[in-house]
């Protein structure tokens, strides 16, 4: 799933280790959701939504979504 | 992270358990080895087994010990353990190795009992038993987690 994850990390100045650190999660989990091999879940995606101070769909991009 | 440091104190106990029951395992065989039967070559590799699988399962008792006593002293190393072990990508990639792993040794059990089978009654029942067992405690896992969740 694409994501502002990246673009975010490097505006405020953050490794991927000090953002790993902040939600709870390994690098290697910050590096596979930059590199749209992992999908967050809806616990992470909200950690990570909230340490930016935006909503869940301002950081993710459910517009690839598929419908049922 | 209060309900880890508790975690990490059960843990502690457990691992020091596993040394002791480990140990005396260990020596109930030391005492009954004369009992292993079959060509010298084969009590001895037998031998060499047991006493290579108590030496690794002390060691790894013994260094998730120290790892687990070092953590509770340090609240940095405690994070980090928390981090690694809850981290939810590791948990999902454990889950589908296991998964897959168990999917190969089904198949790789099922055509080995089938092989078995023209050569050797004894093995082909210990294969066609292992993969019963496995089936049946998949089966109920399954069900389990099914109720649970």
């Amino acid at each position: 799933m694409k994501s502002k994850i990246r673009e975010l990390r490097k505006k405020n100045k953050l490794s991927q280790e000090e953002l790993a650190q902040a939600v709870g999660v390994t690098r290697q989990t910050i590096t596979s959701l930059e590199n749209e091999k992992y999908t967050a879940s809806l616990v992470l995606a909200y950690k990570i939504a909230k340490y930016f101070k935006l909503s869940i769909e301002e950081v993710f991009d459910f517009s690839n979504l598929k419908e049922i | 992270m209060k309900n880890f440091r508790e975690k990490m104190k059960r843990r502690i106990v457990f691992q020091v358990l596993t040394i002791i029951i480990v140990a005396a395992v260990y020596f109930i065989l030391l005492y009954n080895k004369d009992k292993i039967a079959g060509e010298n070559y084969i009590v001895s590799f037998v031998r060499g087994f047991q006493t290579g699988l108590f030496v690794s399962l002390q060691a790894v008792s013994i260094y998730y010990l120290f790892k687990y006593i070092s953590a509770l002293k340090n609240e940095e190393t405690l994070k980090e353990i928390y981090i690694k072990e809850n981290d939810e990508r590791k948990i999902m990639i454990e889950q589908k190795a296991g998964s897959v792993s168990m999917i190969i040794s089904y198949i790789i059990l099922a055509l080995a009992s089938i092989i078995a089978g023209f050569y050797n009654q004894i093995i082909f029942f210990t294969l066609v038993g292992t993969l019963l067992f496995l089936a049946f405690t998949r089966l109920f896992m399954y069900l389990y987690f099914n109720r649970r969740y």
